[in-house]
């Protein structure tokens, strides 16, 4: 006896519906989320603990109706449910179609299912971090005193982005930035990969950065899952520049809060830090600008009072000398005629002195006293053996003269 | 004494003033050189005063300029 496919299927669809008539919580892992007119294809897997080895595998499907009604129920953290690799619980009902196989028909998903999941592997993540000594690596780089050339990794249109622009842009200190994008995609299944790329594109331009922004608007709480995961979280903490971090949220830390240099809530805080710090750098130059005029000043003022004062005593000098000068000239013109006359007058007292000498040695004094001068023929004589007998010779005396005849002479 | 006048400074012609007036003081200029001597000494003495006049000029125009 055999029988049909249809039979056999339809025999295990009565035996589902009979076994399971109601619907169950099921616990699976989104592999993929797929969209038709509204309706949610997923295929959900369940992977050996600890490993990635796939123990079971299923599809379902949250029908739009279904959709819209938790939609308003949830809210927006729906759609961040409903993304590859979440955790979710949800209420199912297994239906099983002849020709379309087994399907789990969802009605409802409990979002703090996934949501403690996502912290309890957020706790994880953090502990690795912390063994391999990467949570406060980035931190402890040196952050430049001037932000400038920055690379900034957001999404072109993100609204967080733009603001960032525009607030560094219209600062009023009138810093100019040097500012590289580069577009990653911040919400979905890329961003994990499209940051980290773009992380090694910066990090083997680090001598032309100051820093690194990742920048996103706000979101949901689940849609940042992607910033707590840990291969980026390692591609931040292994950053050779200072990575800054505005992901716009209000609450929780992610990860790569914890791990990057310096978190701040928004692009917007970012762009303020940025700002903040060069403002800082310019005060602080400022300051040491005024510290240097005036100790120049005070230099200046120093060496132009002793400059004056050297002036002063220069020009007193020169004036002493000039007066010193002039005395001594003043002196020498006077002494001048005097010493002239003392020698005119000396000469002229040797002068009498010698006239006396003279008169003292001359024949006029003998005369004087007595003696008496002969002379023969007119000449004196001062030998008797010049003279012969009977010669007449001429005797002068001091008054009057006589001649005399020579009778006798003596030697 | 030409010769001498082309090289003739301040202090070459005060020192000069200043041996004759030390050879007029010990008396030994010989009569024969006196009038040459001081008339040599009158002319350093108005060279000396026109050196000095001329210098505190210039010295007051260089402080006057600054």
């Amino acid at each position: 006896m055999s029988h049909t496919l249809f039979e056999i299927n339809e025999f295990i669809r009565r035996v589902i519906t009979l076994n399971l008539p109601e619907p169950l919580w099921v616990r699976a892992e989104l592999a993929d989320v797929k969209v038709s007119r509204g309706h949610y294809y997923l295929d959900l897997v369940q992977k050996a603990v600890g490993s990635n080895e796939v123990v079971a595998q299923g599809q379902a499907v949250l029908w739009s109706k279904e959709h819209r009604r938790l939609q308003k129920k949830i809210g927006v953290l729906l759609d961040n449910l409903l993304q590859p690799g979440m955790e979710v619980l949800c209420l199912a009902k297994p239906e099983f179609h002849e020709r379309f196989g087994l399907k789990l028909m969802v009605s409802d998903i409990d979002p703090a299912h996934t949501l403690g999941k996502l912290e309890i592997q957020r706790r994880e993540t953090l502990a690795k971090l912390q063994k391999l000594g990467l949570l406060e690596k980035n931190g402890r780089l040196p952050m430049p005193s001037v932000l400038q050339r920055i690379a900034v990794l957001s999404s072109g249109t993100a609204a967080g982005f733009q603001d960032f622009l525009k607030h560094l842009s219209h600062n009023s200190f009138g810093y100019r930035f040097k500012l590289d994008f580069y577009q990653v995609a911040v919400q979905g299944a890329q961003v994990e990969k499209e940051v980290m790329e773009q992380l090694d594109k910066v990090a083997s331009h680090s001598a032309a950065y100051d820093c690194v922004a990742i920048l996103r608007g706000g979101g949901a709480r689940l849609d940042l899952a992607a910033f707590d995961s840990l291969p980026l979280a390692i591609s931040v903490a292994n950053m050779p520049l200072p990575v800054l971090i505005g992901i716009g949220h209000d609450v929780d830390e992610t990860v790569l809060d914890l791990v990057a240099h310096s978190s701040l809530k928004t692009p917007t805080a970012v762009a303020d830090f940025i700002l903040h710090r060069n403002l800082e750098f310019e005060s602080l130059m400022g300051n040491l600008g005024l510290v240097v005029k005036n100790l120049a000043t005070a230099r200046t003022k120093e060496q132009h009072s002793r400059l004056q004062n050297l002036t002063q005593l220069l020009d007193f000098q020169l004036k002493t000398n000039f007066r010193r000068q002039v005395q001594m000239l003043d002196y020498i013109e006077k002494e001048l005629p005097m010493l002239t006359k003392r020698l005119i007058a000396n000469q002229q007292q040797s002068l009498l002195q010698i006239e006396k000498l003279i008169r003292l040695l001359g024949p006029e004094t003998a005369l004087q006293r007595g003696f008496a001068m002969v002379f023969h023929e007119g000449k004196q004589v001062t030998d008797t053996a010049k003279l012969k007998l009977e010669d007449e010779v001429q005797v002068q005396l001091h008054k009057g003269k006589f001649i005399s005849t020579i009778k006798k002479t003596m030697p | 004494m030409t010769k001498q006048k082309t090289k003739l400074t301040y202090e070459t012609a005060l020192q000069e003033l200043q041996s004759i007036v030390a050879q007029l003081q010990e008396e030994a200029v010989s009569m024969d050189d006196l009038s040459e001597k001081v008339s040599r000494a009158t002319e350093l003495l108005n060279f000396c005063r026109e050196r000095l006049r001329q210098t505190e000029e210039q010295v007051e125009g260089l402080f006057r300029t600054e």
